[in-house]
């Protein structure tokens, strides 16, 4: 029941919003509804830790409709997920500035998108989760297309075309994977575990899902459109797309990739992890000459996802928890990146690293908090993405000691990059820009109460969330 | 009776354990109440609240430092558990032994007394509070350093403290040659850092577990030389590296000195740049498995010691030259790690701490009297418009140069005498070491105090002894300088072994461990290891004295000068071999391959399906018999193929 609430509230709060009825109230009832999504994930959260099983599951039996099950699951890694999505989107839509005076239907396509995403990371059947997996493309599409900044619309349709791409080499899996199943065939994913496939057909199957989830991720040498959408798309949009929908493609890894191609995990180590691993040390070292705040966000990101990924492609354990555990955290970090990027863009209408300094000194409020997200992104211990990226290269280390080796020196490419970038942008004397910086009003202090709130509780007892995970990674 | 006796046992056990929770409670406090109350907070009452606070932690740390030492037990207090799932668990808890409760002392103790002189010494400064807000939170971190029970939570205060480092080495961050320097101390820690996570990988991989304890006694059962042992302690080696500013990771330290004095004093002097040490000390059975390692230790000890003297000698920052002789001096306790003489390093790390402190902090007096001179050059002929500040310096010059019976003097004995025991050889070499100090000191006290005014200080009319609140910090740390060496005395002149003795139950399965090599020195010997150097020292002092004192001008650099001068062109080396190419490689990564390449590739891919879409459109005709002909021949082909297949 609780599933469908999370499900159905987004959407109808989405179309409410479309109508444009609500006017200027859009936006405060947007947040309004969200925070009820977010109690109710709670509630959820709540039901889980206590379900006997460790799972919450709904089937509704539609076969006399149209011939389909809808099968929604929560086990732990779904939880995860949804408690992102429900705690973000909040985050995000409170995030707008009141002078921007956005139309409901921007409001509207987020609760939209919000419905899907909560659709792809419960859905327990591929036809459900394909629609949905599709379906959270729209909303952002058209985020960036009506909302973005300069070549927005060439942009946005560059970015729909390649993740297309990519979801169709899945839909050719899927379709495959279906044929495999026991007659009468069936989508479930319980079914799709169950196939036990033999090598050879693991490794076209792992091909097709891996480069759906690569583009989406995204991982080297998939990446290019990120930059570029990030850098065209508002900033509530580029939010949603690093925060929360990248982390399809990761998801789409626990979900698929482990369980139905266990053997080329185990045996790849030197194929694929490689390739990321590249990918992981170039982000971080574009990283370090990126001139423009938003595209060094974009590759320090491309950085931390693609180490994300080779934590739960390691075969270990470790690096799969870790994996989880940062991918909840990056959300969140990279979430905070972009609200602090936000409140600079707003006050000096420029993202030049370049142009701006002296921030720290008019602004020791915004100095502090930006610092506390600037130290996470580089995982300070105490801070939540510490946990994760110890338990990453941990699992990497017993798995593979010289790809750990590697991975390890984005802890100190990782410095290199944000301590520049920050000792620009915040230290130093004042720019033409910066001249007149106000420190952060209240409600903007409010918009970043839960990222620094997670980010603490994570890095100081991220036990909560290792231990409901690992019945799932089992 | 005797339950009694177990439950009274057991209460005081559980108030120590209280005790050790509270040090790192107060500090973070601290922090907090500094930190969120900054604007609101009076500028005069920062100082006041957080070395109150520091006071708190000192008197707990003596209570718990009297229970450990009085009762050999050690206090282990479970806080919670961190990482906990599966077959990993790693709590935080902390642990008070011998060890942690001599280090508990010296962080608060020396930490108190430069709280209290910052309080004069960042009167004026307008983001005082901000600055005790960060001391505060070091204090914190130093002690989650020394009081973690395993490698990890260790991790937490070693990192930590290095962000209190990064921001107090910025502390004036609208400059941005501060700000550079703060960026390189984190880089630089980081790379050790990554040895450090290495070696705790490593760790895990080997033992299980994290904790430190445990970590000892399986590996005590571990054969000597073991590769694993090995490469565990070379990793926890380069992350000592980093942050005790050893070749090749030292060059962060001198312009660490970028911050403000009393930082210098505590942090980057006393009590960070020792957790090498710490560490190393807390690890000893591993070390002591691994022979390699302690001779690589040794080596690198020992080159530190003498590159960082001989650049000391040709500095003329004020705060460079006792910066390079921190650089040293952690060198030369390096080598006494090397050599096996835990206790030996940890004597001399202790008194280190209280005269350079002392030293530093009246490097900030003369700094404060100068109104923010630092070159030694414009000074001069002080000793008599700051005597107070004069004759507090000459104490540390007199203690750190190892003149008895200053502190400096037994520590150095202690290592000395180890350094014979391993061989002449390593022991002349180490006491050659030993008179750089009084090369540089000598030098640094001359030309300051005695040297005739230069004409700046000549013009300069407000030239003022410091407040009280300055001087009495540096009276204590004074007489630390001078007593602290009793505890413990030279084999020839007492038999208790007091330093030694009270560290003895940390180091027993280490020394049980260690392979007896060094031989017993006859007392001929040990006369002559004393007598030489200190008739030496005096006779370096005479020259010195000649030298500078005499001299108007610093004698221009030659030759070789200039290569110890620029520090062995270290930085250079560094930025053509390692920041340049990084840069380049970026560039080259972000311009050529990412924008060209990736991205020219994927819209071309893009260009190329409307490009075709443009031209196929063109067969769109409309003329059926043309579709028709199409048709035909595409039967042919699929046939034709068919046939070849």
């Amino acid at each position: 029941m609780i599933l469908v609430l999370l499900l159905i509230l987004p959407l109808l709060s989405s179309l409410l919003l479309f109508t444009g009825k609500l006017g200027k109230h859009s936006k405060t009832f947007a947040l309004v509804s969200s925070l009820v999504v977010f109690a109710i994930s709670l509630v959820a959260g709540y039901a889980f830790t206590f379900a006997d099983n460790k799972i919450l599951a709904l089937n509704l039996n539609l076969k006399q409709l149209m011939d389909v099950d809808i099968i929604l699951k929560m086990d732990a890694v779904s939880l995860i997920m949804v408690m992102l999505t429900t705690l973000l989107v909040p985050v995000i839509i409170a995030s707008t500035a009141k002078k921007e005076r956005r139309k409901p239907n921007f409001y509207a396509l987020i609760m939209l998108m919000q419905m899907a995403l909560i659709g792809v990371f419960t859905a327990s059947e591929m036809i459900l989760f394909y629609i949905f997996w599709e379906l959270a493309l729209i909303p952002i599409f058209f985020i960036t297309a009506l909302w973005g900044g300069d070549n927005r619309k060439k942009i946005s349709v560059k970015f729909l075309i390649y993740t297309v791409v990519g979801s169709f080499a899945m839909l050719i899996a899927i379709l495959y994977l279906y044929t495999l199943t026991p007659a009468p065939h069936s989508f479930s994913f319980d079914s799709f575990y169950q196939l036990k496939l033999p090598y050879s057909v693991q490794v076209p199957v792992f091909l097709a899902f891996f480069l759906a989830f690569a583009i989406k991720i995204p991982l080297f040498p998939f990446h290019s459109w990120q930059a570029e959408t990030y850098n065209a798309s508002p900033v509530q949009g580029s939010m949603l797309l690093a925060g929360i929908m990248l982390k399809m493609g990761l998801y789409g890894i626990i979900r698929f990739i482990l369980p139905l191609c266990p053997d080329v995990v185990a045996g790849g180590s030197l194929i694929f992890l490689p390739l990321i691993l590249f990918g992981v040390i170039y982000g971080a070292v574009i990283a370090i000459s990126q001139p423009n705040l938003k595209k060094l966000i974009a590759f320090a990101s491309l950085s931390h996802v693609g180490l994300i990924a080779l934590g739960l492609l390691s075969n270990n354990h470790y690096g799969v928890e870790g994996g989880i555990l940062q991918l909840f955290s990056h959300g969140v970090n990279v979430v905070g990146f972009f609200l602090c990027y936000y409140m600079i863009m707003k006050r000096t209408h420029t993202d030049k690293i370049s142009d701006l300094g002296g921030i720290a000194s008019a602004a020791p409020k915004f100095a502090a908090v930006f610092m506390i997200i600037v130290l996470a992104n580089i995982s300070l211990p105490l801070t939540n993405s510490f946990v994760g990226e110890f338990l990453i290269l941990l699992g990497l280390f017993q798995s593979n000691m010289i790809i750990a080796i590697i991975a390890g020196l984005t802890i100190i490419l990782g410095a290199v990059y944000i301590l520049k970038m920050y000792q620009k942008v915040m230290y130093g004397a004042k720019s033409v820009a910066t001249e007149n910086f106000t420190d952060l009003t209240l409600s903007e202090m409010l918009v970043f109460v839960p990222i620094i709130a997670m980010i603490f509780l994570v890095g100081i007892f991220p036990s909560f969330i290792l231990q409901l995970l690992q019945g799932a990674v089992k | 009776m005797s339950e009694l006796v177990t439950r009274n046992y057991s209460l005081v056990t559980e108030y120590m354990e209280l005790i050790s929770i509270l040090l790192l409670v107060f500090p973070l406090l601290g922090f907090l109440a500094i930190g969120l109350f900054q604007k609101q907070m009076n500028r005069s009452f920062s100082g006041i609240l957080a070395s109150s606070v520091i006071f708190i932690n000192l008197i707990l740390a003596a209570i718990l430092f009297n229970f450990v030492s009085s009762s050999n037990q050690t206090v282990e207090t479970q806080l919670f558990d961190w990482i906990k799932f599966g077959d990993i668990s790693i709590p935080m808890s902390l642990t008070v032994d011998r060890l942690s409760a001599l280090m508990m002392l010296i962080v608060n103790g020396v930490g108190l007394l430069i709280h209290i002189y910052s309080i004069g010494y960042m009167k004026e400064d307008e983001g005082v509070n901000r600055f005790f807000a960060y001391m505060n939170l070091f204090v914190f971190f130093m002690l989650t350093l020394v009081l973690s029970s395993n490698y990890l939570m260790l991790f937490i205060g070693w990192e930590g403290v290095g962000l209190s480092s990064y921001l107090l080495i910025g502390f004036w961050f609208k400059d941005h040659v501060n700000n550079d320097a703060a960026k390189k101390a984190f880089i630089m820690n980081r790379i050790g850092d990554l040895g450090f996570l290495l070696g705790i990988f490593l760790l895990y991989s080997t033992f299980k577990t994290l904790s430190i304890s445990e970590i000892a006694a399986k590996a005590s059962l571990m054969p000597s030389g073991d590769l694993t042992l090995t490469a565990i302690t070379l990793c926890l080696f380069i992350g000592a590296m980093g942050k005790s500013a050893q070749i090749p990771l030292f060059t962060w330290l001198p312009d660490a000195m970028a911050g403000p004095t009393p930082v210098s004093a505590l942090i980057h002097a006393a009590t960070m740049v020792t957790a090498g040490i710490y560490l190393i000390a807390r690890s000893s059975v591993l070390f002591v498995l691994s022979p390699v390692t302690m001779n690589i230790i040794l080596v690198i000890g020992a080159a530190t010691a003498i590159v960082g003297g001989i650049i000391a000698i040709y500095q003329n920052d004020i705060k460079k030259v006792l910066a390079y002789s921190t650089v040293s001096q952690l060198g030369f306790m390096f080598m006494a790690l090397g050599l096996g003489s835990f206790s030996g390093a940890m004597f001399h790390l202790t008194t280190h701490a209280f005269f350079k402190a002392l030293l530093f902090l009246s490097a900030g007096s003369v700094i404060h009297a100068l109104g923010n001179e630092q070159d030694i050059r414009k000074m001069g002929g002080l000793r008599k418009k700051i005597p107070f500040t004069f004759a507090l310096f000459i104490i540390g010059t007199i203690a750190i140069s190892g003149i008895p019976p200053f502190a400096g003097f037994f520590s150095k004995e202690l290592i000395l005498s180890a350094a014979y025991e391993h061989g002449t050889g390593m022991g002349i070499l180490a006491t050659a070491i030993s008179l750089l100090t009084t090369l540089y000191m000598f030098r640094l006290l001359f030309v300051v105090f005695y040297k005739p005014e230069s004409k700046e200080i000549k013009a300069n009319h407000h030239i003022h002894e410091s407040p009280k609140v300055m001087l009495y910090p540096m009276a204590i740390l004074a007489i630390l300088s001078v007593v602290a060496g009793f505890v413990q005395m030279p084999k020839l002149f007492s038999e208790t072994q007091g330093f030694d003795t009270f560290l003895s139950p940390v180091f027993a399965k280490a020394s049980g461990l260690a392979t007896v090599s060094g031989q017993a020195l006859s007392v001929q010997t040990e006369w002559l290891t004393l007598i030489i150097p200190i008739s030496i020292i005096f006779v370096l002092i005479f020259l010195s004295y000649k030298r500078f004192v005499n001299n108007k001008e610093l004698a221009v650099q030659t030759g070789i000068q200039h290569v110890f001068a620029n520090k062995f062109y270290f930085d250079e080396i560094y930025d053509f071999f390692l920041v340049k190419p990084l840069a380049f490689i970026s560039n080259v990564f972000r311009g050529l391959l990412d924008q060209t390449i990736i991205n020219g590739f994927v819209n071309a891919v893009g260009n190329g399906t409307l490009f075709v879409g443009k031209r196929l459109r063109r067969l769109q005709t409309g003329n059926v018999g043309l579709y028709l002909i199409f048709m035909v021949f595409s039967i042919i082909a699929i046939l034709f193929f068919n046939i070849i297949l």
